[in-house]
């Protein structure tokens, strides 16, 4: 009986066994999202809005704090944003999320013979790394992103050096691979499919990483060589001709795609810097209506003033000035609908990666340096750069204005801020004086133009100490101002023995340590 | 008590002394007398070795953990819970958003617990091997009431009535009041740049940083205007001039925002039996409103359960109960807007929360909210407790057929199918004028969960001599699916109109469905030699679709003995019994759905573009099932005919392969990926001493109870290259991780920098700023879990009166707190106003505060910060402002966050009394008992600010060992009737 029971069981068993893991292979199939993309324009849009958003994000908040345009007694302190949980969002090592998907789009591509794209998603990475060597120093790159194509989980750390040279060796071959390519780059919503405007962005982003590194001593890459190689060949190595060319994502009005910080609180706790403002009003510079709201007792009078904080200012910095009532908050253009309900703008402000100007500013420089010989003057080149600065932020404003009833506001609209020709003619705006009194010209009108513009101010700053008047407030945690951001904290506690192989190599990981560029 | 019987894994009752494992069991009665509806929370301090947190509102859910965690998913150490043999209200928690969605509570809260009449807690893999995998953290095993055993029919009314109210608040000063610097006026209150009214000053500041309150006459929200209307009616044009009015504190303007919660419960049973037949009906009504006003929850349950002798072989037996849930609004948990607690650590100590019932401007009903600031992203709590709900309908249906069939009088074969099936709608509203969405929103989320088992199985019994065998044999199909689905208009057209139809933006839509299926076949053989020896043993084997083919078959074996000493040897006639206890169990575990194939997840559109962005958790296509095994021991004595009673069990569990998403380095391009890696050891002991101390002739009679479990886990291995894994982090910086060699619920974050050495060695480091240096990365900061925790229960009964006290003691851990945290920075709780007050008024913003602790020299020794002990921190080296002396030593300091979690607790008090019969003789009643009862009625704690039970809500359930703006829990009293007829 007892055996007979047995062989029943089992022969349950065998029944369970045999029939029911037929269809495991099907119901364990995931319904809900594919397991593969096969076509490259649905990755390419993810890619684009994902990075931006968050690059426009940060380039108006702790950015605009460590570049010096506004003051926040919260980040300005050097403490509480620059812990390692604070800087993996707000220094953009999560581009890495995004390098992801620029890594599956360069496979797709190169697979399908595909050279566009493939460019495409060089240049994206490129960015990218560029991004994030200049906050972090020393970063993986040879080795990121290979999690699921060779296991790689713990990349090391490359030099900020190699990392260099890598992207400019990968922005040569994208300008080339697009210069022959013949598939079409579908749904850019950032250049719109043109192979052109790619190519532009590639050498102009080429150029910035050649001037970073131009006044280190022994590097590999002959910077002059390769800049003059640019501008002496606008064929070989087209460049954009003015700010519609340049690399801009231009946000919409659909929910979630406005500009980032569109639902963003109000941001009572950011205003105009003393250093933005000293420098505007030395030159007498129409945009300070441009960089910033007029101050809260001053709003709809016809006479808007704008006041200013100082960066680690620490305690009583609400009574600066008067207190907040005569302290100005951000530019008009980056108010949140949270709070500004009747001006915020959902499209005024684009996420810029690349301008003209700066490219203009890079040739000046380099002319003026004598580091070329090709192309235009220094002068030519740095008044480009400024005439365009100015007409793309008066174009942003009109875009502002747009919107709102004229009686509501007295926002300022392009014509109030367009210089008129004593700006031109001032000393310290004139392109006169010693090749100094030039670069320093050159350099802070850069710094102006590379406004809301990723960590690219604060990386002129530490480059050619432009502007000057940086200085570091009593509330700072820090001695000077910051050279560089903490690692972050998922690095430390997940990928331990590169990173602390990368402090050996680099120094220590806080944030007076100089980086390659910048020593 | 010796013949007693439990129920054990699948329905098969077996008697206790056969058992060679540790189970417990708490009678459906203990659950009503002072009921908890959550009957899980019911079970605290009432059986050793289990762990429950519970908390968050009228519905919320509960936490329940056995024998401690064993797995590294913090999500995933939960028992199995079973109804009458069928697997019910096991569906993970699922909260429809982000960190501060409310907790929408798990279908096993909704279990009845006026129809439970046992739950048998089977404490670990050994106890639940033949529930296998789904069993390893262990099983509560739940019987309902049935028809068995009443002649004729029988009709039962219960009744009761509980009152609910904050069992412990926050201290708050009341010295200053809102601003900063010392100053405010108030004029547009945060409404600033595109308003009406010019700014004040500092109006939009929602900390207490402002003028002392002397009740000096200032403009503030809730004073008139001259035109009749409020100040802060700030978007009318003809608000007018305010009036000043006096600035002083309103000490209980948190405590008056709560209401009294109520608890209706009404339940009828209607039962009866006869030779063939059993049957047993109820329902019951239970109608709550919470502690947050507006928070209320009414539930109806209908309960079936009969049996039917077919033939006098075969038996037919069903149950099935029907849940319907509603609730009209949950509040919202967590650090954001609109969550309560959020609001009020922003709460300035000046703003009357009466001032706020009415929560329109007036005139724009429905378009903007009355606010006591406008400026911060802040908004009326009344407004949105009312206004922005979160409600709740869910339909539940689950039961089981059963037939039984007596082949033999010694061969008997069941088969049973059963199904626990739910619908839960959550329509969610935002109205216009909210601070996260001015444009208001309205959501609908439909959750639907099915689970159905199908069960044979195959007894047989036969004698040999001494020797007496129960084989069986079996096999299981579960599949089970689950659905979500949501729908969000962004922004309305009209206000006042929850309609999706109402979108003035396209409306957003997203899906997600689930799968799987397991089919399993099992045997076990129950043994006794002659009624003094037992030994159970058990095999399952189950394959899973989770797993990847070549995986997905695994086995397990069990092995339990009992040993009955008492019987074996020659024992004083003092003792009843004596019994030692074996097992040796494994158990494997499967996976999640769609965990071997990475996905690609679908973005929004942009510009029109559709695009897809790879999951940053890669998958793994060569997974293994898990595998855990555990060693109990165990030891029972019964003496004096049960007047003391002591069960002690030993146990080890070794957890293995668990199958985790391992944090990967970002830069790796993924920040995680599954893999089976770790293993968990699990070591712990567990008492339980029953004794009756008095028992008098004249029915007076003293029990006593004490449960005592002290677990101790410790994280063995991660995965290779790993040395932790954090399981949560649901605050602002500590994170809850497994490091190898800790115990698991280490808790890590910031803290101070301390003096390396010298005399002022171990101070906190203070820097040129006046604040404390903060490690910059991650310190060891304690652990979450208890050392040990007891339950004491004490009975005494005299005739038909009762009276009974439970103490829960929890001693040891830690907890970190978040509201402590940012209301201290915001200048708002007791301690902010202590060096204040110690300054001249002039001098209170106008001087810097000075923190004790080191002070690095150039030389490299440290000189002490602090120069003066007189409470007033007014001389040292390194100083700062006020806000910055109380912010910066709290703000992202986790060390300084912490509060000890030891506690006593009286969980439940009672003193009942069952009329005599004589009171009723010539009524058709049985038995009428009425009640007083109370639970969470008395806290002993060092901590003055939370009850340390305080658990964080996160999407996937309660997390111990952080508040992270969680609700205050309650204390219930009430009263209970009972009539039986």
């Amino acid at each position: 009986m007892k055996s007979k029971l047995l062989i029943g069981s089992m022969a349950i068993g065998l029944l369970f066994s045999a029939s029911c893991t037929k269809h495991f292979d099907t119901i364990n199939e995931n319904p809900n999202s594919p397991q593969q993309v096969q076509n490259e324009q649905l990755l390419l849009p993810a890619i684009i809005k994902n990075s931006v958003t968050n690059y426009a994000y940060v380039s108006q908040f702790g950015a605009s704090v460590v570049g010096d345009y506004y003051a926040n007694q919260y980040n300005s302190g050097f403490d509480d944003a620059w812990t390692a949980s604070q800087t993996e969002g707000g220094f953009l090592w999560n581009f890495y999320d995004q390098l992801k998907d620029v890594e599956n789009l360069r496979v797709l591509a190169h697979k399908k013979g595909d050279k566009n794209n493939e460019a495409v998603a060089l240049i994206l990475r490129s960015w990218m790394f560029q991004v994030m060597t200049d906050n972090f120093g020393d970063i993986p790159y040879s080795q990121a992103v290979q999690g699921k194509t060779t296991g790689n989980f713990a990349p090391v750390y490359d030099k900020q050096e190699d990392i260099y040279y890598a992207l400019m060796d990968s922005l040569k071959v994208a300008n080339t691979l697009l210069s022959t390519g013949t598939d079409p780059i579908n749904a850019d919503i950032l250049l719109n499919g043109s192979t052109l405007g790619w190519r532009q962005f590639a050498n102009g982003l080429r150029l910035r990483l050649l001037m970073r590194m131009s006044s280190v001593a022994g590097a590999k890459v002959n910077v002059g060589t390769e800049i003059n190689a640019i501008a002496s060949d606008p064929t070989k190595y087209p460049l954009f001709a003015s700010n519609a060319d340049q690399a801009a994502l231009q946000f919409t009005s659909e929910l979630n795609n406005e500009f980032p910080a569109y639902h963003n609180n109000p941001i009572g706790d950011y205003h105009l810097s003393t250093t933005l403002k000293t420098n505007l009003v030395n030159l007498n510079d129409p945009r300070i209506a441009f960089f910033a709201m007029p101050t809260p007792s001053s709003y709809g009078t016809v006479t808007p003033k704008f006041g200013d904080v100082p960066n680690c200012y620490g305690t009583g910095e609400s009574n600066y000035n008067g207190g907040t009532n005569f302290q100005s908050q951000q530019s008009p253009i980056l108010m949140p609908y949270l709070g500004y309900p009747l001006y915020a703008s959902k499209t005024a402000a684009q996420g810029i990666l690349l301008s003209y100007a700066e490219v203009q500013f890079i040739l000046a420089e380099a002319k003026e340096r004598g580091l070329i010989t090709a192309g235009s003057d220094a002068a030519t080149y740095y008044l480009n750069g400024i005439k365009d600065q100015f007409a793309y932020d008066g174009s942003r404003l009109d875009i502002l204005n747009q919107g709102i009833a004229a009686t509501d506001h007295n926002f300022a609209k392009s014509a109030d801020i367009m210089p008129s020709a004593a700006y031109y003619a001032q000393p310290g705006v004139a392109y006169t004086g010693s090749s100094d009194q030039k670069l320093y010209k050159i350099r802070i009108q850069k710094w102006f133009a590379l406004f809301y513009t990723g960590f690219e101010g604060w990386s002129e700053w530490r480059r050619t100490g432009v502007p000057k008047e940086t200085v570091i407030g009593p509330a700072s945690a820090i001695a000077a101002w910051p050279r560089r951001t903490r690692y972050p904290l998922g690095e430390q506690t997940v990928n331990t023995v590169n990173y602390n192989a990368a402090i050996n190599v680099q120094g220590a990981d806080n944030l007076l340590t100089k980086m390659w560029w910048n020593k | 008590m010796l013949g007693q019987v439990v129920v054990t894994a699948l329905g098969i009752v077996q008697k206790k002394a056969a058992l060679g494992y540790a189970t417990q069991e708490v009678k459906g009665s203990t659950l009503n007398e002072a009921r908890d509806n959550n009957f899980v929370s019911s079970l605290s301090g009432r059986v050793a070795g289990v762990n429950i947190i519970s908390g968050n509102g009228v519905g919320g859910s509960a936490r329940i953990t056995i024998r401690g965690e064993s797995s590294l998913n913090y999500f995933k150490n939960q028992p199995l819970v079973v109804v009458d043999g069928v697997p019910v209200g096991n569906d993970p928690v699922i909260n429809s958003g982000g960190g501060t969605s409310p907790d929408y509570g798990s279908s096993i809260n909704e279990i009845n617990p006026a129809d439970i009449e046992s739950v048998n807690v089977l404490k670990g893999a050994a106890a639940s091997a033949l529930y296998g995998s789904r069993a390893a953290n262990g099983a509560l095993v739940i019987t309902t009431k049935s028809g068995k055993g009443n002649k004729g029919m029988g009709v039962t009314f219960t009744s009761g009535y509980t009152l609910e109210n904050p069992l412990k608040l926050p201290k708050f000063q009341n010295s200053f009041g809102g601003g900063t610097d010392g100053q405010y006026v108030g004029s547009n209150f945060g409404y600033s740049n595109n308003g009406l009214y010019p700014n004040g000053l500092n109006e939009d500041w929602d900390e207490s940083w402002g003028p002392a309150l002397n009740g000096q006459m200032i403009t503030q929200f809730d004073g008139p205007t001259k035109n009749g209307f409020r100040g802060g009616d700030v978007n009318l044009p003809n608000r007018g001039d305010i009036v000043p009015t006096p600035f002083k504190a309103y000490s209980n303007n948190m405590k008056d925002f709560f209401v009294t919660g109520h608890t209706r419960f009404n339940s009828v049973a209607l039962s009866g039996n006869n030779e063939v037949s059993n049957y047993r009906f109820s329902y019951t009504n239970n109608a709550q409103s919470g502690i947050v006003p507006n928070n209320n929850l009414t539930r109806n349950s209908f309960n079936f359960k009969a049996g039917y002798k077919l033939s006098s072989q075969l038996t037919a037996d069903a149950a099935v109960t029907y849940t319907n849930t509603n609730s009209s609004s949950r509040p919202n948990l967590g650090y954001d807007h609109g969550t309560p607690m959020y609001e009020f650590v922003w709460f300035n100590r000046n703003i009357d929360i009466n001032a706020l019932r009415n929560y329109w401007q007036p005139g724009l009903q429905g378009i903007q909210q009355f606010s006591q600031d406008y400026g911060n992203g802040h908004d009326n709590p009344f407004f949105y407790a009312y206004e922005n709900t979160s409600a709740q309908k869910k339909n539940q249906l689950y039961g089981n057929v059963k037939l039984t069939y007596k082949i033999l009088d010694n061969l008997t074969i069941m088969g049973r199918a059963g199904t626990d099936y739910f619908n839960d709608f959550r329509p969610s509203r935002i109205a216009m004028s909210s601070s996260n969405s001015p444009q208001g929103a309205y959501s609908e989320t439909t959750l639907s969960y099915q689970e159905n088992n199908y069960d044979l199985l195959i007894s047989y019994k036969k004698n040999i001599k001494d020797l007496h065998f129960d084989l069986s044999a079996g096999g299981n199909t579960m599949e089970r699916f689950r659905s979500t689905r949501n729908a969000t208009a962004g922004a309305l057209v009209i206000p006042n109109i929850y309609s999706l139809n109402n979108s003035n933006v396209p409306v957003q839509n997203s899906a997600g469905d689930e799968h799987r299926k397991t089919n399993s076949v099992y045997a076990f053989l129950q043994a006794d030699y002659q009624g003094k020896v037992f030994i159970g043993i058990t095999g399952r084997n189950d394959w899973s679709s989770t797993l990847p083919a070549s995986n997905n078959s695994y086995f397990y074996p069990s092995v339990n003995s009992s040993i009955l000493l008492n019987k074996i040897f020659k024992m004083s006639d003092k003792v009843d019994l004596f019994k030692l206890r074996l097992a040796y169990a494994q158990a494997g575990n499967d996976a999640d759905p769609y965990s071997i194939m990475t996905a690609y997840n679908y973005q929004q559109l942009f510009n029109g573009f559709p695009s897809l962005s790879e999951s940053g958790t890669l998958n793994n296509l060569n997974l293994k099932p898990e595998k855990s095994s555990t060693t109990e021991i165990g030891a029972e004595v019964s003496l004096f005919q049960g007047r003391l009673g002591l069960d002690i069990t030993a146990y080890s569990t070794k957890s293995k392969n668990q199958i985790l998403s391992l944090p990967t380095p970002v830069s790796s391009g993924y920040r995680g990926r599954i893999i089976n890696a770790g293993e968990i050891s699990n070591k712990g002991i567990e008492v339980q001493l029953s004794a009756v101390p008095i028992k008098l002739s004249n029915s007076f009679t003293w029990n006593v109870s004490v449960n005592f479990s002290r677990n101790i886990s410790k994280v063995v291995s991660l995965a290779p290259g790993v040395d932790n894994i954090v399981q949560a982090a649901p605050g602002e910086d500590a994170t809850l991780e497994a490091r190898i060699g800790q115990r698991m619920g280490a808790l890590y974050g910031p803290g101070f920098q301390r003096v390396p050495d010298g005399p002022l060695k171990g101070m906190p480091i203070i820097g040129s700023n006046g604040r404390a240096k903060i490690t910059p990365t991650s310190i060891y900061l304690g652990n979450i879990n208890p050392d040990w925790v007891s339950g004491i229960t004490n009975r005494f009964s005299y005739k038909g009166v009762y009276v009974e006290f439970l103490f829960d003691v929890s001693h040891g851990g830690i907890l970190v707190s978040r509201f402590i945290n940012k209301a201290t920075g915001a200048g708002q709780l007791e301690e902010t106003a202590e060096a204040r007050l110690k300054h001249a008024p002039a001098d209170v913003y106008n001087k810097d505060y000075y923190r004790d602790g080191g002070v690095l020299q150039t030389d490299g020794s440290y000189l002490r910060n602090l120069q003066v002990f007189d409470g007033s921190y007014s001389k040292g080296l390194n100083g700062t402002g006020p806000r910055d002396f109380y912010k910066r030593w709290y703000d992202h300091n986790s060390e300084q966050q912490l509060v000890n979690r030891s506690f006593v607790k009286l969980r439940e008090a009672k003193i009942g009394y069952n009329f005599p019969r004589k009171l009723y003789s010539k009524l058709p009643i049985q038995n009428i008992n009425f009640s007083l009862v109370g639970r969470n009625l008395a806290l002993f704690t060092k901590n003055n600010q939370f009850d340390p039970e305080t658990a964080a809500s996160s999407g996937q359930g309660l997390v111990g060992g952080f508040e992270n703006l969680s609700l205050p829990t309650t204390r219930s009293f009430g009263a209970n009737l009972n009539i039986t007829f």
